[in-house]
C-alpha cells in the first residue's frame, strides 16, 4: 500500500464510536507492505473522540482514538 | 408513436428516424429489431419480438426501458456507442427496471440510467476494442449481476454523476477501470490483476475483491455504502489524493477495512 505524498485518511464515526480505545487492523497490506503514511486525516460524524495515535505495523496499522 | 398492438409474422423490425415509438405489447416477430436511429422505448416484456432474435442499437440510437418491469425474454442486445444526444444506447428513462438478456458491445457502448434503478442479468461482452469499452451513467442506480467480460482497453468507466454502479458478479474483463464520478460498489469481484482508477469526486466501495487500486484524489470506502465491511485489494496506491474512508462505530472487529 502506498501513502505519502497527498494521501488522507477519513475516519466516519457514525456519531456512534464511543469511549477511548484502539482500531486494530483497519487495513492489512501482507502483500508488498507499506510505504509512506498518511499525511492527513479527519474525521466526519463525530462524537468527540480523535485520531491520536496511528500505528504502523509491519503487515497493518492501528489506529487509537482519545 | 405508440405501438400497442402485438406484432407477429416472420420478418422483423427497423426503427429509422430521430423520433421516439414505444412497444407496449408482447410481439412475436421472429427476425431482429434494429434501432438505426431515435429512441425506441420498451415497455412491456417481450416487446422485442422472439427471443431466439436479437436486438442491435446502432451509433446513435437509444433503447429506453421505461415504466418499471422486467424483461424476463433473454433478448440479446448488440449495444454501440452513446445513444441519442449522449443518453445511451441503453437507456434508463423511469422505474425500476430488469433485463434478463445478453450484452454486447462491438463498439463502445454506453449504458445510463437516467432515473430509477437499472438492474442487468445478463453477461455483458465489453468486446475488444481499442477505444473503449462500456460506460455506465447517469443519476440512477444501477446492478450489473450478469459476468462483464472482454478485453477492451477501457473495460469499465463509470461516468461522472450522483449514480451508483453495483457489481456482483465473478467479472472476468481484462481492460482498465476508472471511476470518474458516483460511486462504484463491487460485491463480486474483478480479476486481481485489473486496474482501478478512483478519480476525484468518485468513490470505490463493497465487499468484494478488485485488484491494483489507485485513487488519483478519489476516496476508497470498504463496504456498503453507508455500512461497515472489508474491501480486498491487490494494492492501493493513495499518494496522488486519495482518501480512505473507514467507518467505524466501535473496536471490537474494528470498523470498515481495507
Amino acid at each position: 500500500m502506498i501513502l505519502g505524498g497527498t494521501s488522507n485518511i477519513t475516519f466516519d464515526e457514525m456519531n456512534k464510536l464511543s469511549g477511548k480505545g484502539t482500531a486494530a487492523g483497519i487495513a492489512k497490506y501482507p502483500k508488498g507492505g507499506l510505504t509512506g503514511k498518511f499525511s492527513t486525516s479527519n474525521v466526519i460524524n463525530g462524537t468527540g473522540l480523535l485520531p491520536t495515535q496511528f500505528g504502523y505495523g509491519a503487515k497493518s496499522f492501528d489506529v487509537t482514538f482519545k | 408513436m405508440t405501438l400497442s398492438g402485438a406484432i407477429g409474422g416472420a420478418g422483423g423490425l427497423t426503427k429509422q428516424g430521430s423520433g421516439t415509438l414505444t412497444l407496449s405489447a408482447l410481439n412475436s416477430y421472429a427476425d431482429n429489431t434494429i434501432i438505426d436511429a431515435g429512441t425506441l422505448i420498451v415497455a412491456h416484456d417481450g416487446a422485442l419480438g422472439a427471443a431466439n432474435s436479437g436486438t442491435f442499437v446502432e451509433l446513435g440510437a437509444t433503447l429506453a426501458l421505461s415504466g418499471g418491469f422486467t424483461y424476463a425474454t433473454a433478448e440479446a442486445l448488440s449495444l454501440n456507442g452513446t445513444g441519442v444526444g449522449g443518453v445511451g444506447a441503453r437507456e434508463n428513462l423511469s422505474g425500476n427496471n430488469t433485463f434478463a438478456g445478453s450484452i454486447n458491445l462491438p463498439a463502445p457502448g454506453w449504458i445510463v440510467c437516467t432515473a430509477g434503478t437499472l438492474t442487468l442479468k445478463g453477461n455483458i461482452n465489453t468486446g475488444n476494442q481499442l477505444n473503449g469499452g462500456l460506460t455506465v451513467a447517469g443519476a440512477g442506480n444501477t446492478t450489473i449481476s450478469g459476468m462483464i467480460f472482454g478485453t477492451a482497453v477501457a473495460g469499465l468507466t463509470v461516468a461522472p454523476g450522483p449514480g451508483t454502479l453495483t457489481l456482483s458478479a465473478q467479472n472476468r474483463y481484462t481492460g482498465t477501470t476508472t471511476v470518474n464520478g458516483g460511486t462504484l460498489v463491487v460485491n463480486g469481484s474483478l480479476p486481481a490483476s485489473g486496474v482501478i482508477i478512483v478519480n476525484a469526486g468518485a468513490t470505490l466501495a463493497g465487499t468484494g475483491s478488485v485488484g491494483a487500486v489507485t485513487a488519483n484524489g478519489g476516496t476508497v470506502a470498504p463496504g456498503p455504502i453507508g455500512g461497515i465491511g472489508i474491501l480486498t485489494v491487490s494494492s492501493a496506491d493513495f499518494s496522488n489524493g486519495g482518501n480512505l474512508l473507514i467507518q467505524i462505530q466501535g473496536y471490537k472487529n474494528a470498523g470498515g477495512r481495507l
